[in-house]
């Protein structure tokens, strides 16, 4: 126990750093506590007090005054120490358990001692050092100082004068006092010693990590300035957050009433730009008037001079809670114009955060005691948090929307490109067509020109009788190259068509019947354009055969098609060819023909029975 | 035409072919005046200056191309028949010229009997048509239909037209085709003559209203439509 003892001691004597240590301690004597003691509890609610003199003399008899004590109330104006006596009375030895005695509040500074021992100091040196008033005490009473029967406990608090302040939870004054087993203390306050302070720290850490969260996108998206205002108002609520807590504020009051103050001021600023950004609202004016109120609420406070310093606060926070109720109901306003689906959950909002505003003011105005509404120091920052979450969703949804649009994008892109690519692929199949095209067209009209003129001029002028007629082969011969030369694939259909003309006319010019027949032309087949030349050399062949040798009255052209294969027969009713026509030129040039387009040509005659020429071609 | 005195316009720069043909031409129109240009731009000056009832015209020629002569006549004196005289069988040659509204085509290179065949029938009426020919007319009018907007008056074919050209190009002679419809040679003949002049028709409607789309004329400017 004594190590405990000590341990006490040296907790109450370094601060913040060491409060891990007491709570550790605090556990362990929980825990510790096997043997069930009796419960020893008491109430002190009210003590004599008297006010220490400049000079540090305390009146010996005080008056009797109750616990809490406000000095706001029972003190108006008073800067300095106060003294409260309370007589401890042990009935028994001193308890193996340590006592232990649990103040709610004491502001700002707080000295304990029992039977004159001091066993808790806020005040060193000479320096006296600011306190978070709100921070709740728990002291434990060391054993050797404690006897039976009379034991005197003296407290002293240290405080400022309100006027002298600019937050009433910053006034002095003395909560009630428990007096009972140390243990005991912890686990019926365990609230208020433990869960508080770790859900603020908690609170504070979020706030911090979320601020800075906040201000990265804010910087990544600088047109969106909620994101900065968010994430600014975050730091700067674990700021004062932490000045409430820390032992160590500014040493002159005034200079640090000023600083809350004006920091006060701030944080409505960026509340209220916040929100009207948050509906994408925009005034320069409005920005201006925001900025010259940081400057202006400081400087009215410190023209106020340090006794008045609560009074002109109090017109700003009235001030402060207007414009943060107008804020919310521009907010509102905008969003059931704009967006009535998100009215239900913003107006739930806005009015936690008007409420918090009204408690907070009602605290300052001092209708409401300033430990009333403690919690909105919880609420406000969970609003904030509230906030900060909704934004970071909102951010990563349109992080995630443009994501999305990309992929979306670049799909279409990359269709697009595709698209481009078998366009131009071809548009240069295309152009190369049209080259060919127009180099065949050239040669076409070269060969007519030149070649056709000259055969031409032959046909017209020639006084031999065979010359015109082979002048005219010549020209069809050339014309059937030219034509061959697109390698165009032809129609059957129409290569029927074509040679039915031709050949017709031709043995009709030559007083020969012609007859035609040809299903073929009902089916759709496609001749290259290397089969239809030879085709159609063959053709003329054999029917140029029947109009010089055959002496036929009739000429009768077949044409088939019977499993891809097509078949022609040219018969006439002539007087045929013997033997020794049938290995001729013209016959021999039909089978080298036919060959050459993997077909057969036979020419069957007898004398006196006419020719018949048959042709069969593969067709592919 | 028949045997009255006819101007009969000869474009050809070849000299030996333009004496054959027009020995070709005196047995059928044996007190024609031949009115000779062996280039467009002296033809373009005689169409200009002279009644022609018809012209015999070469494609190919050193200053230009033959079409244009037709297109002038077809332009200054539609009575006239044009006729081409090539040695081009292809249709990609001889399609613009029936277009620009030529009558008919001969092929410079037959023998001398069937030219004069040719323009026997030809003076009687009954226009040459091969089956590549028909077969490219028949294209021609499903595709410019199909491109022609709605409000636009059409040059459509008739049924019977459709069947003459069908029956063309399947390669049967206007004779063949007149006993397969059970007409007479003369209608047949009517029917190829209608063809052609809604060839000259349509496609003068699609170069106005092709020269339209490109904004050279305004929206009323486009040349008379024949409806069949």
């Amino acid at each position: 126990m004594t190590s405990v003892h000590s341990r006490l001691r040296c907790s109450t004597s370094s601060g913040s750093a060491a409060h891990l240590g007491l709570w550790v301690c605090l556990f362990l004597l929980c825990s510790a506590r096997v043997d069930a003691a009796p419960v020893r509890f008491a109430l002190i609610d009210h003590v004599t007090s008297a006010p220490q003199q400049p000079d540090g003399l305390v009146a010996a008899q005080g008056d009797v005054v109750g616990l809490p004590d406000a000095w706001p109330r029972s003190h108006p104006g008073f800067t300095g120490t106060i003294w409260y006596r309370a007589s401890l009375m042990l009935a028994s030895a001193p308890p193996t358990e340590p006592l232990g005695i649990y103040i709610r509040r004491a502001c700002t500074h707080l000295d304990v001692r029992l039977n004159l021992v001091v066993v808790e100091s806020d005040n060193f040196g000479d320096e006296a050092a600011p306190a978070g008033c709100s921070r709740p005490r728990l002291i434990m009473l060391p054993s050797a100082a404690l006897h039976t029967g009379d034991n005197v406990l003296d407290v002293s608090v240290t405080g400022t004068a309100l006027r002298r302040l600019t937050s009433v939870q910053d006034a002095a004054g003395l909560s009630s006092i428990e007096v009972g087993d140390g243990s005991e203390l912890v686990v019926s306050h365990l609230f208020e010693l433990v869960v508080e302070p770790l859900l603020i720290g908690a609170e504070r850490i979020g706030l911090v990590g979320l601020g800075f969260v906040l201000l990265t996108m804010g910087w990544l998206r600088q047109r969106e300035t909620q994101y900065l205002y968010l994430g600014a108002l975050c730091l700067l609520w674990a700021a004062v957050s932490l000045s409430w807590w820390a032992r160590y504020l500014p040493s002159n009051e005034t200079a640090s009433a000023l600083l809350q103050g004006s920091v006060w001021s701030l944080l409505l600023a960026l509340a209220v730009q916040f929100s009207l950004r948050l509906v994408r609202l925009r005034s320069k004016q409005l920005e201006a008037l925001l900025c010259l109120q940081v400057v202006l609420m400081p400087a009215t406070l410190w023209l106020a001079g340090p006794d008045r310093l609560f009074s002109a606060a109090k017109v700003w926070y009235v001030l402060f809670a207007l414009e943060l109720a107008w804020a919310q109901w521009i907010v509102l306003l905008t969003t059931a114009r704009e967006r009535p689906r998100a009215l239900k959950l913003l107006s739930l909002i806005a009015y936690l955060i008007v409420l918090c505003g009204v408690i907070e003011l009602g605290r300052q105005l001092q209708y409401l005691s300033p430990a009333d509404g403690h919690a909105t120091q919880l609420i406000a920052p969970l609003l904030i948090f509230a906030f900060g979450v909704r934004l970071i969703l909102r951010f990563n949804r349109s992080l995630q929307t443009i994501e999305t649009d990309r992929e979306y994008l670049v799909r279409q892109l990359q269709g697009l490109a595709v698209d481009v690519e078998t366009r131009a692929e071809r548009m240069a199949q295309e152009r190369a067509n049209l080259m060919r095209e127009n180099e065949r067209k050239r040669i076409a009209s070269d060969l007519h020109d030149d070649l056709g003129a000259k055969l031409l001029t032959i046909a017209h002028t020639s006084d031999v009788a065979t010359i015109p007629d082979l002048a005219r082969e010549a020209l069809d011969e050339m014309r059937l190259a030219v034509r061959g030369m697109t390698g165009k694939p032809v129609n059957l259909a129409d290569a029927l068509g074509d040679w039915r003309a031709e050949i017709v006319g031709r043995l009709g010019q030559a007083q020969i019947a012609g007859i035609w027949e040809d299903q073929g032309a009902r089916i759709p087949h496609v001749l290259s354009a290397r089969v239809f030349m030879q085709l159609t050399r063959i053709l003329r062949e054999a029917v140029s055969n029947v109009i010089k040798h055959s002496a036929a009255s009739r000429c009768k052209v077949r044409w088939e098609i019977e499993e891809g294969t097509l078949r022609m027969a040219v018969r006439d009713d002539g007087k045929g060819i013997g033997e020794e026509l049938r290995g001729g030129q013209g016959v021999s040039s039909m089978k080298v023909r036919a060959k050459r387009i993997n077909g057969q040509c036979l020419v069957e005659s007898r004398p006196g029975h006419g020719v018949e020429v048959s042709l069969t071609v593969p067709l592919d | 035409l028949g045997n009255i005195v006819a101007n009969i316009l000869l474009l050809e720069d070849l000299p030996e072919s333009s004496v054959w043909m027009k020995v070709q031409v005196a047995q059928i129109f044996p007190d024609a005046v031949f009115l000779e240009a062996p280039r467009l731009s002296r033809a373009l000056s005689v169409i200009a200056k002279h009644r022609i009832d018809f012209a015999l015209i070469d494609l190919g020629l050193p200053d230009g191309s033959g079409v244009d002569a037709v297109s002038a006549l077809r332009e200054l004196q539609p009575a006239a028949q044009a006729v081409v005289v090539t040695i081009h069988d292809d249709d990609d040659h001889l399609f613009p010229a029936l277009q620009a509204g030529a009558f008919g085509y001969l092929l410079k290179d037959r023998a001398g009997a069937v030219i004069v065949d040719q323009l026997r029938r030809m003076s009687q009426g009954e226009p040459p048509l091969s089956p590549a020919i028909a077969r490219r007319i028949m294209t021609h009018f499903a595709s410019s239909n199909r491109r022609s907007p709605d409000h636009m008056p059409r040059v459509v074919l008739s049924d019977r037209e459709n069947e003459v050209l069908l029956w063309v190009g399947k390669g049967y002679t206007l004779p063949e085709i007149a006993v397969q419809l059970k007409l007479s040679r003369h209608t047949v003949s009517d029917y190829v003559k209608q063809i052609y002049r809604k060839l000259n028709v349509s496609s003068r409607a699609e170069a106005a209203l092709e020269a339209q789309r490109l904004g050279l004329f305004g929206r009323t400017g486009h040349a008379p439509l024949y409806a069949h």
